[in-house]
Order: structure tokens, then C-alpha cells, then sequence
């Protein structure tokens, strides 16, 4: 294909040549004048998480998922995103796979929800309070911006690890977003446990208010 | 009688017989005007494509591929690659180092996963293929089809970019430094349903690009993407990769820098792990790009070269030459007839003039210099207005070629004033009506005074 649109440019160069008079210079490589935004070096932006921040459950993970909403939302264009969540793991398995990769790609915003599969497992909170807090202190000891969301469910176990992200982002200079509020205010989006591309939506601006308000 | 009188004599005839002056000058413009458009056209022909071509540039690329070069395979212009070989700067420059290469520029192709814009401008015809599913907004947007699709970013030193097979066709280039910027190809349009009329309706809009790269953790083997957002900021066509979206080679380099990182090295995704992907090699004229891709065979990579794709070319323009030199012949065959047959007409008509003018004393080569300087009025005449007809021709035809050549993906030529042509045509009409106007006026001057006064 690349040699017939080859042959064909030549064969019309050619043709344009025979048919028309003395040519003073082609236009061709020329830039047309406008505006040239060569955006400085900006963010890297890296979400940490499981099942609904990777998109598990969504038809689209990979433009519906919420950090790539967020990083089409609330970053300038030259951010670079890499979301380094997967399906089905627990905060410890964040710990030794995904925190590695934020520190290797020098993240400089690190967004984290985590927490769904440890309540289902039933971490105790006191153990999801101690990894989470090294989580953080590892990434904010790199000179990362750390967003924490916490969880929008039921059971005890997951009010005592709301009140646990609480207490790490306090403690170790993160942001929490609340997205249990923002959830429950936008009640048609079902839980959060089962993320649809409305909760996506939902759940991306409330990390995006908490970049751009904090 | 001397040129002053014989110019009186000559312009009073013109004035006299005006019908008859009218279509001798109008055969002369039309044969003057078909002259000069071959001409132009011939000169153009040669001067803007072959001498472009045998000084150097895009089109006596040669393509060196990350291969193993297979010697046998030198005589055909695209032959098979062999097997993968390491492309690096040390063989970037020791390829720039051979005789014969004015300039070696890079290319970094990687793939990647890329998102449509969620909103993109409706197809300029309504068509029920469309994509486009939501309401539309008041600019002109409609919600599109934001389903990833795999292709490959070609990353190109873009301050070289005039050597490299790349035709802007909207917008501009990509900064040469900018991570940000993106130019698509027609194919992206396509994707879009969007037609070439479409290209600038899609600057401005914003794609988003994943290199991909392969973990392996305790959970399995997972995908991960390095997702940056680029503004289309033009539409191009280009040889230089298969892909889609031409972008500055530092935006290749890091998405394939993260890919090679991964598992496997890329391989699962297909990343290349050639630090070039390919290189684009410009001869220093035409001559030279069978020498330099035998040097480059030598040094063991695999080659590609239009170069009999070019002198076919050569072939047909020459061929077309000859044609066109037919063609602009046959015209002059007429102009000089016409000329020839109204001066002949001319001396039938005027016997008696002719008659009293030897009779009150004119010389034969009065007789003779009247009848040359009217012929060569005639010539003057209808040079210019044919040679000024077939500009102003040739300016018509340049729009609709240029209209062609932007459908098919091409930049326009412009149209200078050929000052050569204009003047070579103004005189070549004269002098063709001299030659034609030769054996008229000889007749007439050698008819005996007696013959001319007394025969009506």
C-alpha cells in the first residue's frame, strides 16, 4: 500500500508538472502559521487501586475507567498517566507491585482507592492501616502529591477503614477525597462496589475537585 | 521607400483588409498560445520533477530497515527484509559516512493503543455508516465512537522533516520538540468517517495515546498502558511508517523506552527493539542511490528504493515530451500555413498597389521589405496575445490542478510569471511569420510593374 500511495504521488507530481506552467517553489514541509504549544515537561499522574480502578466491570476500562477520566479531566495535556491497578487484589498486593512501579516512574501525583477486596477478605483494620500508611509514606517520601479515596459501603469493617484513610492522610500530608459523600449524593449511580461508567464519572470528579481545590 | 514608409504602408493595409488581419493574427495566437503552454509545461516537467529528483530529496530516499541486508535482492526497489538487526546510532552514522548520502534521518515506530476524541466533527456528508451516536452541540461536534484501536506512532526528527516522504495537507507539522503535538494521516480521518475535506475540522481535537507494557506479578500477567494526551495539530500523508500518527521521534523514543522496559521486552506488543526503527537515507542526486544502497548492503542492512519506480518515471516524462514537441510542431505547421496563405492572399489582392509603387520607383526589396514587415506585425501581434492567452490558460489549469493534487493528498504548486517563455513565444511568432511571409513577399516583389497594373 505504501509504495502504490509512493507510486501515485509521483505519477500526480508528474502530472502536475506537465500541466502546468513554470512553478516558482512547492508548499510542501511547510508549516502553516499558528500557534505552537510545546507544553513543558508536566505531571505523571498514577493510579493505584483494584477492580474499579482498573475498570473491571466496565464495558470500556480504557476510556471509562475513572483515572483516565480524571486525566483527561483535571491535568493539563501534558500529563502522563499510567494506572497501574488490577483486578481483584488487596492493598498488600498494591504495596509490592503497583507502589514499585510509581516510584520507577517518578509519579508526582499518585491517585489511591483501595480497600474493596480487603473488606471482602477481611483484613483487619489495624493490618490495613499499617500497610496503607507505609503505602503513602513511601510514595509521599518521593515527593508525590498522594489523593486518597476511601470506601462507600456498609459493613463495620469498611467504616474502620474510612476512619483508618482518615487518619494516614492526616498524618502523612495526603488528600482525602471523599468519595463515599460523593457518591451518596448521586444516589442513581449504584454502589460503589459495582462500578458502572456513571460511577466512574462520579467518582473521577471527586478526585479531580480534590486536585483543583486543594 | 524607406522603414518608416514601408511600416505606413504595411499598417495600412492591416487597417484596409482588418477581417482577414483579425483571423491571420488569431491563427498565430493559437498556435503561439499552444506553443507556449507546452513549453511551460515541458520546462516544468523537467525542471520541477526531474532536476528536483536528481538534486536530492524525498524522492531518492533510500529506506534502511532494522534487517539483515540480502544481497541478491539489490535489483528490486522493495525487497524482503532479513532477519531483525540492531539499527543504532553507530550505524546511523557510519551509514552518513558513506559517499553519496547527503543526510540519514531516523524513525522510531511503536505501537500503541490509542482513544478517538469523544466528541469529533460530524461527517461533511450525511452518510447512515456513521459512528457518531449522541446529540449534536453547538459546535459543530457530535459525540463519537471512543473504542481503542491499535496502530503505531511514527516518530520522525521533525526539524529534518524536508527530507523525509512528508506532505502537509492542513494545519502544520508537530513542534520538533513537543510531546503534545500529533499530525494523523488520511487513514485516521477514514477511521472517523471523516472525508479529506474533513482534515481541518479535526485540528485542535485531542487523541489519547497508550504505549503498552507487559507485567509480569503475583496475580499473572498483566497490560499497562502509558497514556498521554496529543493535540492534532495537522493532517499529513506520509511514506515513512505504517501508522497513523506522526509525532516528534522523542515521543516515539519514550513510549518504546517504556514498552522495552516490560516483560518479554516489548515483544508481546511487538516493540522494536532496535533503537531505530528504520532510517530514511537521501542520496545526493538520483545516480547515486543505486551506489549508495550496494554501500549500505555492504554494511549489512536491508534497503529500499523507489529508484526504478523513478527512472520509470524518467521514461514516461521524456515520452511525453516528445509528444508534447509534436503536438507544439503540428501547431506551428498551421500558424506558419495560415500566415503563408493571407499573405499569398494579401498579393493577389494588392497587385495594382504593388504596381504603382514600382511604377513611382519602389526597388524590389521595398516591395519586399513591406510585405516581411506586414507579415511580421501579423506575428508580433498574434505572439503576444497567443503567449499571454496560454498564461492566463495555464493559471486556469493551475487551480483545478491544484484543486487535484489536495484531493489526493498533495500540496500545491504555485505559478510563476515564465518571463522566457512569455518573450521566446512573442518572438518566435515573429520570426515564424518572417519565414512563412518569405515567398509571398518575394512574389510580390519580383511581379514586373506592368504585370501588377495591368492585371485586375
Amino acid at each position: 500500500v505504501s509504495r502504490h500511495r509512493f507510486a501515485r504521488s509521483i505519477a500526480v507530481a508528474c502530472v502536475a508538472a506537465v500541466a502546468l506552467a513554470s512553478c516558482s517553489h512547492s508548499e510542501r514541509h511547510a508549516n502553516a502559521p499558528g500557534s505552537r504549544s510545546t507544553a513543558p515537561p508536566g505531571d505523571v499522574l498514577v493510579a493505584i487501586g483494584s477492580d474499579a480502578t482498573f475498570g473491571a466491570d466496565l464495558r470500556r476500562p480504557l476510556s471509562e475507567a475513572w483515572p483516565q477520566l480524571l486525566f483527561h479531566e483535571a491535568f493539563p495535556i501534558s500529563t502522563v498517566l499510567i494506572n497501574a491497578a488490577d483486578g481483584g487484589v488487596t492493598l498488600q498486593h498494591a504495596l509490592t507491585v503497583q507502589v514499585p512501579l510509581a516510584l520507577e516512574v517518578h509519579a508526582t501525583v499518585v491517585a489511591v482507592w483501595l480497600g474493596d477486596i480487603d473488606v471482602e477478605q477481611h483484613v483487619p483494620a489495624a493490618t490495613f492501616e499499617a500497610d496503607l500508611d507505609l503505602l503513602v509514606r513511601r510514595l509521599r517520601s518521593s515527593g508525590a502529591r498522594v489523593l486518597l479515596g476511601n470506601l462507600s459501603r456498609a459493613e463495620p469493617l469498611a467504616a474502620a477503614y474510612d476512619d483508618a484513610i482518615g487518619r494516614v492522610a492526616r498524618a502523612r500530608g495526603a488528600t482525602l477525597v471523599d468519595l463515599a459523600a460523593a457518591l451518596a449524593a448521586t444516589p442513581t449511580v449504584g454502589p460503589s462496589t459495582h462500578v458502572n461508567a456513571a460511577t466512574s464519572r462520579v467518582i473521577a470528579r471527586a478526585f479531580a475537585s480534590a486536585v483543583t481545590t486543594t | 521607400v524607406n522603414y518608416g514608409d514601408a511600416i505606413a504602408i504595411a499598417a495600412r493595409s492591416v487597417r484596409r483588409r482588418l477581417g482577414r488581419a483579425v483571423l491571420t493574427v488569431l491563427a498565430v495566437a493559437l498556435a503561439a498560445a499552444l506553443l507556449s503552454s507546452l513549453l511551460i509545461a515541458g520546462t516544468a516537467a523537467k525542471s520541477r520533477v526531474l532536476n528536483d529528483v536528481s538534486r536530492g530529496g524525498p524522492l531518492t530516499g533510500i529506506r534502511v530497515d532494522a534487517a539483515a541486508a540480502d544481497v541478491g535482492a539489490l535489483d528490486s526497489d522493495n525487497p524482503p527484509r532479513g532477519a531483525p538487526r540492531r539499527l543504532d546510532e553507530k550505524a546511523r552514522q557510519r551509514i552518513a559516512a558513506l559517499p553519496g548520502v547527503r543526510d540519514v534521518v531516523a524513525v522510531v515506530v511503536n505501537p500503541v493503543t490509542v482513544i478517538p476524541p469523544a466528541k469529533m466533527p460530524a461527517p461533511s456528508r450525511r452518510s447512515s455508516t456513521s459512528p457518531t451516536t449522541a446529540s449534536k452541540s453547538g459546535t459543530g461536534l457530535v459525540s463519537g465512537d471512543t473504542t481503542p484501536f491499535r496502530d503505531e506512532l511514527v516518530g520522525v526528527d521533525l526539524a529534518r522533516v524536508s527530507n523525509v516522504p512528508v506532505t502537509l495537507q492542513a494545519g502544520r507539522l508537530p513542534d520538533a520538540t513537543s510531546t503534545t503535538e500529533v499530525a494523523v494521516t488520511d487513514g485516521f480521518l477514514r477511521r472517523l468517517r471523516l472525508s479529506k475535506k474533513d482534515a481541518k475540522r479535526v485540528l485542535g481535537l485531542e487523541v489519547e495515546v497508550g504505549a503498552p507494557r507487559l507485567f509480569r506479578s503475583p496475580i499473572g500477567t498483566v497490560g499497562r498502558g502509558r497514556w498521554t494526551r496529543m493535540s492534532i495539530v495537522g493532517v499529513v500523508a506520509q511514506e515513512v511508517g505504517d501508522g497513523q500518527f506522526l509525532v516528534p521521534i522523542a515521543s516515539a523514543i519514550a513510549a518504546r523506552k517504556w514498552g522495552l522496559a516490560g516483560a518479554n521486552a516489548g515483544a508481546t506488543f511487538g516493540v522494536d527493539s532496535s533503537p531505530y526503527s528504520a532510517l530514511f537515507v537521501i542520496a545526493s542526486s538520483l545516480g547515486q542511490v543505486g551506489p549508495v544502497r550496494a554501500e549500505i548492503t555492504k554494511v549489512g542492512f536491508s534497503t529500499s528504493a523507489p529508484e526504478s519506480l523513478i527512472e520509470s518515471v524518467q521514461r514516461y516524462v521524456h515520452v511525453v515530451e516528445i509528444v508534447l514537441g509534436g503536438i507544439g510542431l503540428i501547431g506551428l505547421v498551421i500558424a506558419a500555413l495560415g500566415i503563408a496563405n493571407a499573405m499569398l492572399a494579401a498579393v493577389r489582392e494588392r497587385r495594382r498597389e504593388i504596381g504603382v509603387l514600382k511604377a513611382i520607383g519602389a526597388r524590389d526589396r521595398d516591395v519586399r521589405r513591406i510585405f516581411l514587415l506586414e507579415a511580421a506585425t501579423l506575428g508580433c501581434v498574434g505572439g503576444a496575445i497567443g503567449t499571454t492567452a496560454g498564461w492566463l490558460t495555464a493559471r486556469v489549469l493551475a487551480g483545478v490542478v491544484n484543486g487535484y493534487l489536495q484531493k489526493q493528498g498533495l500540496a500545491g504548486v504555485k505559478l510563476g510569471v515564465p518571463g522566457a517563455v512569455l518573450i521566446g513565444g512573442v518572438v518566435g511568432a515573429t520570426l515564424l511569420a518572417l519565414v512563412a511571409g518569405t515567398v509571398p513577399a518575394q512574389r510580390a516583389a519580383r511581379m514586373p510593374a506592368r504585370q501588377a497594373m495591368g492585371d485586375r
